[in-house]
């Protein structure tokens, strides 16, 4: 049984008032919020478990490492991988990616060489990749999304061409909520010998994820979106594309040994973890996957397409409204834009007044803005704890700003 | 962004990112509708270019140039031909393009070949000593573009036999066109000035 109630009550935030009313937060695109397990797990692990990991021989250090190695057992279980020894631990989504292309695709790639792209991508799937482009000449090829904000897998599958090297594609669209059928894509790339990399910063959040039956290659995920602690995420790596990768960063942790006139790499996945880690924020998420998995992924996908289809219903009935987004199995993540002058930053301002946080910019994915010719949206982005309830507080703020913006 | 700011997009990074450009125009879901439109245009813009450069060439090289409507009619002929035999050949090669893609392509380059020799006819007033190297380098740069487009088009997996492609079905079709030009004008004469 999924108690929304209770579950609100594992975070604390929540029962806090902004401007005077009680907060609805629809933001979680940008960050969810943490339940009190997760806020425990690090203070406990700041003030009575602290040390660094991996280093020492003292108790407080096994301690620490023994807690830090655990995540990644979780994550593998989280994500259903292989092998633990196929997650590197890291920062989030951006570094995970940032791995794979300075790890993976530069050494690989040469000029005329091509990576396939959605036009939906988050800046962090789409940046690195023009580093590639800019200083190897590598190609990007977009795919652009249909009027629904759908991506069918062929459209994907046919830009593949006999230089496509790799498919970066994110799992779900943090502004229109679309879902990607990532798995078909996967299929259909491995027949041609293409890798596929999913960003799954949004994917794993809003439903189960199992990286072996999507048959990817590599998949990120962030930390902070997933009720964690920021700064904290990791990438799955299967082992054949781990072979190929050299270090993306080099410091402690990831050698063996080191002298003057070489180094020998540890094994993975510490060969692409250098540095002291983010080693609290890492026990925070462990906490949070777990929480999640006790609540169970299938219970959290079905209470958010509850809210979704709730919330569609609703603004179906804004005729003033332009939603961005409406293939039938989207997510709960709602981008819209007011008929007339008004500003998403104005929107997002006066629902603020009324307890309601959204996001309002260009959510970190330009290219999509383009495509809709927009430079900005309002986005409402729904998680586990939100309620019906709070989608009707959304819907009287936008009247109200419709009424002031219109 | 409209269709033209992307296509002077795509046209400015074509000569400082050619394979990004060969991508990005492809990808500009240009209507096919216009496609035949625009050939015309540019089959125009091309005689148009050309125009000052036979005006100027001696009437016993090439004999008497035929009427400009005359070259755009066997221009435009020529040209789809070519156009087709391009995406026939590089279809055989293993590529997997459309005659649109190619057309769209070939369109495209034939735009800038035309603007590159209106510059060059220019630069032949203006600076006469670099009109015949700035004349060289452009047609080897274009060349070059020709590779790298025309295997974007027809997904070939290199330039080399996308140059190899256009220049066997450039030959098949020049010969072909003699052929025919023969027929019709009754032996008159040999290659048209198009």
């Amino acid at each position: 049984m999924y108690d929304v109630s209770a579950i609100r009550r594992d975070f604390p935030i929540l029962a806090r008032q902004v401007n005077g009313k009680p907060l609805v937060y629809l933001d979680n695109g940008a960050s969810a919020q943490k339940p009190q397990v997760v806020i425990d797990a690090v203070t406990q692990a700041y003030s009575q478990e602290y040390s660094n990991v991996h280093r020492g021989l003292h108790y407080l250090s096994n301690l620490a490492t023994e807690k830090y190695e655990g995540v990644r057992g979780i994550i593998a279980r989280f994500l259903n991988a292989g092998s633990e020894d196929e997650i590197v631990m890291n920062s989030g989504t951006t570094e995970g990616i940032n791995t794979i292309a300075y790890g993976w695709a530069m050494p690989r790639l040469e000029a005329g060489d091509e990576i396939i792209l959605s036009v939906m991508e988050h800046h962090a799937n789409i940046v690195p990749w023009h580093f590639l482009r800019e200083r190897q000449g590598v190609v990007l090829k977009w795919v652009d999304v249909d009027e629904s904000g759908g991506l069918p897998p062929e459209k994907m599958l046919n830009a593949i061409g006999p230089k496509t090297k790799l498919i970066a594609i994110t799992h779900l669209s943090n502004v229109l909520g679309t879902r990607v059928d990532v798995k078909a894509i996967c299929d259909g790339a491995r027949a041609k010998g293409v890798p596929v990399l999913v960003d799954g910063s949004q994917g794993a959040v809003h439903m189960p994820v199992d990286v072996q039956d999507i048959g990817c290659d590599f998949y990120a995920i962030t930390g902070h979106k997933l009720y964690g602690p920021s700064a904290s995420g990791a990438i799955y790596i299967r082992k054949d594309r781990q072979a190929e990768m050299r270090p993306f960063m080099g410091g402690g942790d990831m050698i063996r040994d080191v002298r003057k006139d070489g180094i020998v790499y540890n094994d993975p996945p510490m060969k692409f973890e250098a540095g002291t880690p983010g080693i609290v924020q890492q026990i925070g998420l462990g906490v949070a996957l777990e929480y999640l998995m006790d609540l169970g992924m299938e219970n959290v996908a079905a209470h958010e397409e509850a809210l979704r289809d709730y919330t569609r219903d609703r603004l179906h009935g804004l005729n003033w409204l332009n939603v961005q987004g409406t293939t039938p199995d989207k997510a709960a993540i709602f981008s819209f834009t007011l008929n007339g002058a008004a500003h998403a930053h104005d929107i997002s301002t006066i629902l603020d007044k009324k307890g309601v946080a959204v996001r309002a910019g260009h959510h970190c994915a330009a290219p999509l803005m383009e495509h809709f010719g927009v430079t900005a949206t309002a986005r409402a982005s729904f998680g586990l704890y939100n309620t019906k309830a709070e989608v009707d507080v959304l819907i009287e703020a936008l009247e109200l700003a419709n009424d002031l913006l219109n | 962004m409209t269709l033209w700011d992307s296509l002077f997009t795509v046209a400015r990074r074509t000569f400082r990112e050619p394979r990004q450009a060969a991508s990005d125009l492809m990808r500009l879901d240009v209507p096919r509708s216009v496609l035949g439109p625009a050939f015309v245009v540019v089959m125009i813009l091309s005689v148009l270019v050309t125009e000052p450069m036979l005006a100027m060439l001696p009437a016993d090289v090439f004999g008497e140039p035929l009427p400009p409507f005359i070259r755009v009619l066997i221009s435009v002929a020529f040209n789809i031909a070519l156009v087709w035999a391009i995406w026939r050949t590089a279809t055989v090669m293993g590529g997997e393009g459309t005659f649109d893609d190619t057309l769209l392509v070939f369109i495209f380059l034939e735009a800038i070949l035309s603007l590159g020799i209106g510059g060059l006819m220019i630069l032949m007033f203006a600076f006469p000593a670099l009109a015949g190297i700035a004349g060289l380098a452009f047609f080897g740069y274009w060349i070059y573009l020709i590779g790298i487009f025309f295997s974007e088009a027809n997904r070939l997996d290199s330039a080399l036999k996308a140059i190899g492609a256009v220049a066997i079905a450039w030959i098949v079709t020049y010969l072909v066109m003699i052929f025919v030009l023969k027929l019709i004008f009754g032996g008159a004469g040999g290659p048209p000035n198009v």
